[in-house]
């Protein structure tokens, strides 16, 4: 409504003035033709303003007088007759020729008649004029003949009378006639004044009118506008081009603290802008008010912060919107108490902060406990296996059996927190490396087969709707991920079947693995958390076989890690389906066969002839363990105790098999390997066969890189050992050795820290780490403690570290000070201690490249 | 005898004659003066006996003259004399009026004043 009336009153404002126009037209046109009549009225009056009608008459009247004269002087020929006859003539004369030439008769002689007959007059006149003129004897013989020639004159004169008064009939006339138009003239553009006026009239009457409603609208949106202003929540400041507070609502009152009265006509710069904003309001003011710019004005809502009455400074929200008013601009600021709010959000990102600090703490914890719980637990299993094979009672053989069962699942349980740990810190991706998919489901099938047969179930494979397919994918984790779920259906299966099924879906790269059992299933309710953490369902199996409930959780995780996804299927009493999609795509097809069951064939341990073997290890427990299982066997088993003095002993002596462990002080087992290939000492061609905690792909590779043959991973059982040392080669004689300067890092220690603990937290050690040494080294380098018993106290201390962080170098080197101080040798410790800057530096070079090379391949 | 009262010229065009024209003459007033006459009217009479009458209050010290002489020589009855009241037509529009026109009287041998 409001905006019909804005647009439609420059029309009409318009209208009135054309109306306006018209109307001084009108006034113009009236006046100029009122004056137009005034001057044909006083025309009229000059025109007979010298009684022109009635000089013409005259003429008549003289001639006639004169004619009388003329017979009078004729009868009496008198003296004084004929004098006035003179005069008379004189007169008339005067008279007729006043009209041939005064101004006045212009318009009168252009009335060809009259012209004619005046000049035929004036003509006859002066022909007599020598008679009149001539001396008064001869004009008495001669005025018979004037009367005559008067008389003839008679009907002249009648007619320039008659063609004048003639004339100026017609003249009035058409005067008159003028006069009528122009009055006619005047009387229609009175009319049209008039009606202008009526129209104007009307017109304004609409303007009025509308100029009313709109009045009344605006009257009203103002009121609306006022209570929305008084009642809205936000604080609500309009202040003028010159900063002045011109407006200042309830809601601003509640918020800055001031009433309304105490601040209007007051700069609101002072009032609620912050002491360290003034300075930039005051610039964006003035620069506003110079070229426009704006940087906050109409650029919607902006945080800033906002003082109060009490000095306080608060967080806000507002908005500044312009307005132009007849006073010039207003700027119209709507603001928002922030505070309640900003502390809110602080509060949750505290809490929030807090809750992933301690999830992290949590995480790092487990991990941490796993990878340290691990070595010991290998330790009392291997221990377990030696005591087994002493003489023992049967109720002995019992418990130990109880420990050795329970020892394993807590290793399994150890391990599969490290997984968790590991694939929850996002480490690594799945890899895409072509693979046999059938041969890996057999392995699985065959893995599986003993457990399975104890509880009486069968394991098969039914590829039949896939075929013989070469993938491309990470064979590995897909291994696990079924291992999980046929060892999970196994499980819960007795005296049934368990089915794992491969089918490619459609014609997508997906392929949908499914383990299919005849067991218990799982109830509804259950089957929503399965696959949640340390989940497990209370049943007689699972007591049974003791899960740790992270199994199905470690798959979904893997498969995840695969882009793919899991689900699960069951009935409880009625046996469950697990299946999981991923995307696997298919490389080849080979010739279609119809896997079946196989007996898993135990190869029996092969007896071997005895050995001679050094085995290389720096553990106490570990080389306990191995040299009893090798002695069973009938070996002979030389100890050495780190990586320098193996390569020592394989000089010294020819042994048939040397067992290296890979992580040691000193020397590891990779850099004793190829000292001792690369030398020429007498074990140099022996089979050397790694022992390790990792049988990662790329370990193993790195193990033969360096002139191993095998790689036995730990824990070691008799079985792994005799099967490793019965298969002979003559590999190594081909292995080409490589030089390699002693270690300065264990790099396997680092990537067993890396792989247990995920990068993040081992990242976190690594560098922590660093830093503590860059600081103990420089004390110990710099300002050593005068008391030797401290600085040795230090000396351990750190070389403990450097053993766990695989510093070889510089932890053999604090050995070795530390060794010199405990035997009465402070002074050469003293001496040698600056060398430990030297060796840091480069360990800590090689060090921090090597955890950066960890973080790249990842 | 109104030769000895004074001798004026008006140059001026009239309405009734061709071409500019130059009057000799005594001004009315003059006349008046010498007479003592500061009141009342006079009455101005022609051969032919048409008369006009002039309030003196409307006489003024430059108009009218009674003209004895038109461009240089006296005037014959023929030539509207022997004596005219004339006034300066040209000189402004208040003498371009019917009365004034009317006062015009030529061939005027008496003049009255009348109380």
């Amino acid at each position: 409504m409001q905006e019909t009336v804005e647009l439609q009153q420059p029309l009409r404002w318009a209208k009135v003035g054309i109306l306006g126009a018209v109307l001084a037209v009108c006034f113009i046109a009236i006046a100029m033709l009122g004056f137009e009549v005034n001057r044909k009225m006083s025309e009229q009056a000059t025109a007979s303003s010298d009684n022109i009608q009635w000089t013409l008459s005259q003429i008549e009247v003289e001639f006639l007088r004169v004619e009388e004269a003329v017979r009078d002087a004729r009868d009496s020929k008198e003296p004084n007759d004929i004098a006035e006859f003179r005069r008379r003539f004189d007169i008339l004369y005067s008279r007729l020729a006043t009209f041939q030439k005064g101004s006045v008769y212009a318009g009168l002689r252009s009335e060809l008649t009259f012209a004619t007959m005046l000049a035929g007059v004036i003509h006859e006149l002066d022909v007599l004029i020598p008679l009149v003129d001539a001396p008064n004897d001869v004009l008495a013989t001669n005025l018979e003949e004037l009367v005559g020639r008067f008389e003839g004159l008679e009907a002249g004169v009648r007619n320039i009378a008659l063609a004048g008064i003639n004339y100026f009939a017609r003249v009035s006339d058409e005067s008159r006639n003028d006069i009528w138009l122009t009055l006619m003239r005047v009387a229609a553009l009175t009319i049209a004044l008039v009606m202008a006026l009526i129209i104007l009239s009307v017109v304004l009457f609409q303007l009025y009118s509308v100029s009313q409603r709109s009045a009344e609208s605006v009257r009203a949106a103002s009121a609306r506008l006022e209570a929305m202003v008084n009642s809205t929540l936000d604080a609500v400041i309009v202040i003028d081009n010159k900063g002045k507070i011109v407006e200042f609502n309830g809601a601003a009152e509640f918020v800055f603290g001031y009433s309304r009265d105490e601040v209007i006509d007051q700069p609101m710069v002072d009032i609620i802008i912050p002491l360290k904003y003034r300075k930039a309001h005051m610039e964006g003011m003035k620069r506003h008010l110079r070229d426009g710019t704006a940087h906050i004005v109409g650029k919607g809502r902006v945080q800033m912060e906002a003082l109060r009455k009490n000095g306080e400074v608060f967080p806000c929200e507002f908005s500044i919107a312009s307005a132009q008013s007849p006073q010039g601009v207003l700027f119209v600021s709507f603001l928002r108490d922030n505070s309640a709010q900003v502390a809110a959000e602080l509060e949750l990102l505290t809490a929030r902060d807090e809750a992933l600090a301690g999830e992290r703490a949590r995480a790092e914890f487990m991990a941490v406990m796993s990878h340290e719980m691990r070595t010991p637990l290998n330790g009392m299993l291997g221990t377990m296996e030696l005591i087994k094979d002493t003489p023992l009672s049967q109720r002995q053989r019992d418990y130990i059996k109880i420990m050795e069962t329970s020892g394993r699942l807590l290793l399994h349980h150890v391990n599969d927190v490290l997984d968790i740990a590991r694939l929850d810190s996002g480490r690594g991706h799945a890899e895409k490396r072509p693979f046999a998919l059938n041969e890996l489901l057999i392995e699985v099938m065959e893995s599986q087969h003993g457990i399975a047969t104890a509880n009486n179930t069968t394991v098969e494979v039914d590829m039949s709707e896939l075929g013989q397919v070469n993938v491309l994918g990470d064979q590995q984790r897909l291994r696990q991920v079924l291992l999980n779920l046929v060892s999970n259906a196994i499980k819960f299966t007795r005296d049934g079947l368990v089915r794992i099924e491969a089918e490619q879906l459609g014609d997508s790269d997906v392929i949908e693995f499914r383990v299919v059992d005849s067991g218990i299933g799982i109830s509804e309710e259950n089957l929503e958390r399965i696959f949640e953490d340390f989940v497990t369902l209370d049943s007689s199996y699972s007591r049974e076989s003791g899960g740790t409930g992270l199994g199905l959780g470690i798959a979904k995780r893997l498969v995840e890690t695969m882009d793919g996804s899991i689900g699960a299927e069951s009935e409880l009493g009625d046996g469950s389906l697990f299946w999981f999609r991923i995307p696997l795509p298919i490389l080849s097809r080979s010739q279609f066969e119809m896997p079946v069951p196989v007996e898993t064939t135990i190869a029996p341990a092969v007896v071997s002839a005895s050995l001679d073997i050094l085995v290389v290890e720096d553990n106490q427990i570990n080389q306990l363990v191995v040299e009893e299982m090798l002695n069973k066997e009938g070996h002979r088993v030389t100890l050495a105790n780190n990586g320098v003095e193996g390569v020592a002993a394989a000089a010294l002596r020819k042994y048939d098999v040397i067992l290296m462990d890979i992580s040691m002080p000193r020397m590891d087992g990779v850099e004793a390997c190829m000292a001792i290939r690369s030398g020429d000492g007498r074990s140099r061609d022996s089979r050397i066969i790694a022992l390790t905690a990792h049988a990662l792909p790329a370990d193993i590779e790195r193990f033969k890189d360096a002139g191993m043959n095998d790689a036995l991973v730990k824990p070691i059982s008799r079985t792994k050992l005799a099967r490793v040392l019965s298969i002979k080669t003559n590999s190594s004689q081909d292995v080409q050795p490589i030089h390699r300067e002693m270690a300065i890092i264990a790099e396997d220690v680092i990537i067993n820290l890396f792989e247990d603990l995920g990068e993040e937290r081992a990242l976190g050690l690594v560098n922590n780490f660093i830093q503590e040494t860059d600081g103990v080294v420089d004390m110990l380098v710099n300002r050593p403690s005068d008391d030797d018993k401290q600085l040795i106290g230090d000396i351990h201390k750190l070389a403990g570290s450097a053993s766990l962080f695989g510093t070889a170098a510089l932890g053999d080197t604090l050995r070795t000070l530390e060794t010199l101080g405990k035997s009465n040798a402070a002074d050469k410790m003293r001496d040698q201690l600056p060398r430990l800057e030297t060796i840091w530096a480069n360990t800590r070079m090689e060090l921090t490249s090597l955890i950066h090379e960890g973080s790249d391949s990842d | 005898m109104l030769r000895s009262v004074g001798s004026d010229t008006i140059q001026t065009t009239t309405i009734w004659t061709e071409g500019d024209q130059q009057f000799v003459g005594v001004y009315l007033k003059a006349i008046l003066d010498t007479l003592g006459v500061t009141e009342g009217t006079v009455r101005a009479s022609a051969i032919n006996d048409y008369s006009i009458e002039i309030p003196v209050a409307d006489v003024t010290a430059d108009a009218p003259m009674i003209a004895y002489e038109n461009n240089g020589s006296a005037m014959s009855i023929r030539d509207k004399g022997p004596l005219w009241i004339v006034y300066p037509y040209d000189s402004a529009p208040e003498y371009q009026t019917e009365v004034i026109y009317s006062r015009s009287i030529w061939q005027l041998d008496r003049l009255e004043i009348l109380k």
